[in-house]
C-alpha cells in the first residue's frame, strides 16, 4: 500500500497513449488495459519523475480547487490500483 | 473482381504445398483492418509463403484435423510442412491469437532467421468505422459472399460504440508494440495507408528487408482496384458517408490520433 509519506515514479517501461480524453495503459503481462479520466492523466503526467506523494496531492487539490483530504483518499486509492498492475513503485519512504 | 484465393479459399487442401526446407519463419503481426490481406495476398503472389491467419480458431480447427495435429508444437510443425514457399512460412497474427501461437512456438525446437512484419494504421478512427462496417455486412474483402456471418441489428452511427471499437483497436495496437520489444525478433513497421498508397514501394522495402541484396522480382498485378472502394460498394456506407461519420465523431469527442509512428 502506497502511503502519503511515499516517493512514487510510475514504470517507464509502461506503453500509453492518449485517446480522446482518456489515457489508455496497457498491462502487457496480463493483456489488459485501463483506462483513465483527465484527472488519472495529470497524476500519470506528474508522477513521470519521482514525486511525494503529498507534494502530488497539495498540486491536484490547487489545480482542483478541490477538498485536500478528498483528494488525498482519491489519489492514494488510484496509486494503489497502479501499483497493483506494477505501473508506479515506490522510491523512498 | 472476386478474390478466387481469399482467406476463406486458402485454408482449403488445394492450397497446401509438398513440404520444402524452412529458410526463413515470420509473423504478421497485425489487427483488424490493416490491410493484412492484401499484403498476404501481395507476398503469396510473389512466392514468399503462403500467409494465412493459422490461429483464427475456424481455420485452426479445420487445419489441426485435416493435418493430424494434435499438440500446439505438432500443429506449427504442421504448417511449416504445409504452407511453406520459397522457403519461408509466415504465420498472421492477429492480439487475440498471439498467446496461442506463442504457446506453439514455445515447443518447436528452433525457428530459422525469424522475423516479424508489424502492420499498423495511422487513422484508428478510419480503422474502427471500417471494423465496424466489415462485421455489420460480414464482407471483408472482395469475396463472392458474406465470409462472417452479417450483423445488421449493428447500428453504425452509434458513436459511443465507435468509440468503444476505437479503444480496443489502440489496446490492439499497443499490445503488439509491447509484445514486439519484449520478442526479441526483428520487427519491420508497414502502415496500412503506405500499403494502400503505393503498395509497390511498400514491398519493394519489405523484401529489401527480408532479402538483403535480391531484387524482389515483378510485382504481382492483382485484380483487386488500388483503393478499397469496391469494397465500400458492397457495405453500407461509402466513402463520403464515412467521412461524415467520421466527423460526427470528432465534433463529440474530439480527435486525437494517438499512435506515434512505432
Amino acid at each position: 500500500m502506497i502511503s502519503a509519506s511515499d516517493t512514487i515514479v510510475r514504470d517507464e517501461t509502461t506503453l500509453v497513449s492518449a485517446l480522446d480524453d482518456e489515457l489508455i495503459i496497457i498491462d502487457i503481462a496480463k493483456g489488459k488495459y485501463l483506462a483513465i479520466d483527465r484527472i488519472g492523466a495529470a497524476i500519470w503526467e506528474a508522477i513521470a519523475q519521482p514525486v511525494a506523494v503529498e507534494t502530488l496531492v497539495d498540486g491536484l487539490a490547487d489545480r482542483y480547487a478541490a477538498p485536500r483530504e478528498q483528494i488525498g483518499s482519491d489519489v492514494l486509492a488510484f496509486l494503489d490500483n497502479l501499483a497493483s498492475r506494477g505501473l508506479v513503485r515506490i522510491v523512498a519512504e | 473482381m472476386i478474390l478466387e484465393d481469399n482467406e476463406v479459399a486458402l485454408a482449403e487442401a488445394r492450397f497446401d504445398r509438398p513440404p520444402e526446407p524452412l529458410r526463413r519463419f515470420g509473423i504478421i503481426a497485425a489487427s483488424a483492418r490493416t490491410g493484412s490481406h492484401l499484403l498476404c495476398r501481395l507476398l503469396r503472389q510473389l512466392g514468399r509463403g503462403v500467409a494465412l491467419e493459422y490461429f483464427y480458431p475456424r481455420y485452426r480447427h479445420a487445419f489441426e484435423d485435416r493435418w493430424q495435429a494434435s499438440s500446439p508444437g505438432d500443429y506449427l510443425s504442421a504448417i511449416i510442412r504445409n504452407r511453406t514457399a520459397g522457403g519461408v512460412c509466415i504465420v498472421k497474427c492477429l492480439p487475440r491469437q498471439y498467446m496461442a501461437l506463442r504457446g506453439s512456438i514455445e515447443q518447436v525446437a528452433a525457428l530459422p532467421d525469424p522475423f516479424i512484419i508489424h502492420l499498423w494504421r495511422r487513422d484508428s478512427l478510419s480503422q474502427a468505422i471500417s471494423l465496424r462496417l466489415a462485421v455489420q455486412s460480414g464482407f471483408w474483402n472482395f469475396t463472392p459472399g458474406p465470409t462472417t456471418q452479417p450483423k445488421g441489428a449493428i447500428d453504425i452511427m452509434d458513436l459511443d460504440a465507435l468509440r468503444a471499437t476505437r479503444r480496443q483497436l489502440v489496446v490492439d495496437e499497443l499490445l503488439w508494440r509491447g509484445w514486439l520489444r519484449e520478442s526479441g525478433w526483428p520487427v519491420i513497421h508497414v502502415c496500412y495507408e503506405d500499403l494502400i498508397a503505393d503498395r509497390g514501394a511498400s514491398l519493394q522495402r519489405l523484401i529489401g528487408w527480408l532479402e538483403p541484396g535480391a531484387t524482389p522480382g515483378p510485382l504481382p498485378e492483382l485484380p483487386e482496384p488500388a483503393t478499397p472502394s469496391a469494397l465500400h460498394a458492397r457495405q453500407s456506407l461509402n466513402m463520403a458517408q464515412r467521412a461524415e461519420l467520421a466527423a460526427a465523431y470528432r465534433a463529440q469527442f474530439g480527435h486525437s490520433d494517438p499512435l506515434p509512428d512505432p
